[in-house]
């Protein structure tokens, strides 16, 4: 129990910064001159749920901006959730927000179509309703990690179904699904 | 025309019906200037129902107020939301205290077609919610949080014991030979006890109260003949009886005035012919 929560609490968010750090050193030349990449923006809508018994589901809005090849990529991102209301009452809610980076390695399964599992680091903030009234605000950072599928949908458009899992520091999931269209800069 | 005239009419109605409800916004009245009712009541399924009507200056005023720009009538059991800082474990704390608490809902409507025609709707209507709530150890509160004016969140009230019906029997039928004895579990002092007859007969309905004061709850009570089925009723009656245990609360005073009681109510149909 103490290891699981020393890595999940204190390691491993250290791993992803590290990570993410060893990545934004690595000259972008790196990633393969000879590979096609650009730089892009994308913006997307889905759900969010919270793993957490007696909360419902809610929309998640995602921004995003990155830089891919055709064998990996990262991006940051800004996610915002609408309000995990408590099932029994409808007054008493939570909302988050999330801003992301992440790494995410792409393999291609088809012409134009790519599977991506990512790693990431999250900083997240939420805040508590309790029947209208404000109680409550918390904050965090923490490991994040999820799968992607995208496509080019022509030369410089492209879209991203994104299921991303997101982990406050008491250690409740939030999932989220999101579907983003993105404009590539080649 | 027909317009003109139907319009005209229903103007001068409004006008003339002097006896209609009213109501008004709370956003232009401060907390000293309003009348508070409340109801805590409690029934045999557990649930407590929340009843809140809040009215300007007095008990006698037919202007009932309608909650605006923030300002809610929120109930909890124990505490008030006030003493509630969640800073850890948001899901976990939230979804464990929150069956404590909800906000009330309802009241009077306040949109164009009544200021138009107030004769049209019932403004009398309360605020209200439920709470699934069974233990009776600790008070009900009803908090009042306003936006602009004081709060008034030290309206509470504790429900009295709870108890069931033994006899009659629900659903029985009874055979008019006399008077019946109803009886009751968990008799104690302290609180008042209302007792209140309605028989339904085919030709005649009939309703009747037995109050029984603080103090002299015996566990049972002894219901006339005539009132559970009336002087010239033919056919079946059927006839409900209704329980109700009431502990008076301490209205918070910051109101002009009002009232807060907390209840257990308990019913039975019996048929009687």
């Amino acid at each position: 129990m103490r290891c699981s929560y020393l890595f999940f609490k204190k390691i491993t968010p250290r791993i992803s910064s590290l990570l993410m750090v060893f990545v934004s050193t690595i000259p972008l030349s790196c990633f393969g001159t000879s590979e096609h990449s650009s730089i892009y923006i994308a913006v997307g809508a889905g759900y969010a749920s919270p793993a957490a018994s007696g909360f419902d589901a809610s929309w998640s809005g995602e921004i995003n901006a990155g830089y891919d090849t055709d064998s990996m990529g990262f991006s940051f991102s800004y996610v915002e959730t609408g309000n995990f209301e408590v099932i029994n009452s409808p007054d008493s809610s939570i909302n988050m927000e999330f801003w992301r980076a992440d790494l995410y390695k792409r393999i291609a399964l088809a012409n134009d179509l790519y599977f991506e599992p990512m790693i990431g680091l999250s900083y997240w903030d939420a805040s508590a309703k309790l029947v209208g009234l404000e109680v409550g605000q918390d904050s965090g950072h923490d490991f994040t990690w999820g799968l992607k599928f995208s496509f080019q949908l022509k030369h410089h458009l492209f879209t991203r179904l994104s299921w991303i899992n997101y982990r406050d520091h008491a250690g409740t999931d939030i999932d989220s699904l999101n579907i983003l269209f993105g404009y590539g800069f080649h | 025309m027909c317009k003109l005239l139907t319009g005209l009419t229903l103007i001068s109605i409004m006008f003339i019906s002097g006896c209609s409800d009213k109501k008004v916004g709370s956003s232009s009245l401060p907390t000293n200037a309003i009348y508070a009712e409340m109801y805590i009541t409690q029934f045999h399924d557990g649930e407590v129902t929340v009843q809140a009507r809040l009215r300007t200056g007095s008990i006698n005023s037919n202007t009932y107020v309608k909650l605006q720009n923030g300002d809610s009538l929120i109930t909890s059991v124990g505490r008030p939301v006030t003493e509630v800082t969640i800073t850890n474990d948001l899901f976990g704390n939230l979804g464990s205290i929150s069956n404590d608490f909800r906000q009330l809902h309802g009241g009077p409507d306040l949109d164009l077609l009544d200021i138009l025609y107030p004769f049209l709707s019932d403004y009398s209507e309360f605020y209200w919610t439920q709470l699934p709530y069974t233990d009776t150890s600790q008070p009900v509160l009803i908090g009042f949080y306003r936006q602009a004016y004081n709060n008034a969140l030290n309206s509470q009230a504790s429900l009295p014991p709870v108890f069931s019906i033994n006899s009659p029997a629900s659903n029985s039928s009874h055979v008019m030979g006399g008077d019946l004895q109803i009886n009751w579990d968990n008799a104690g002092s302290g609180y008042a006890t209302r007792i209140v007859i309605e028989a339904e007969c085919e030709n005649n309905n009939w309703q009747q109260e037995y109050n029984i004061s603080p103090g002299n709850d015996l566990g049972y009570t002894t219901i006339a003949a005539n009132d559970l089925y009336p002087i010239g009723a033919i056919g079946v009656c059927v006839v409900t009886i209704s329980i109700d245990r009431s502990l008076v609360g301490s209205l918070d005073p910051q109101y002009a005035g009002g009232s807060i009681s907390a209840h257990q109510s308990r019913s039975i149909t019996i048929s009687v012919q």
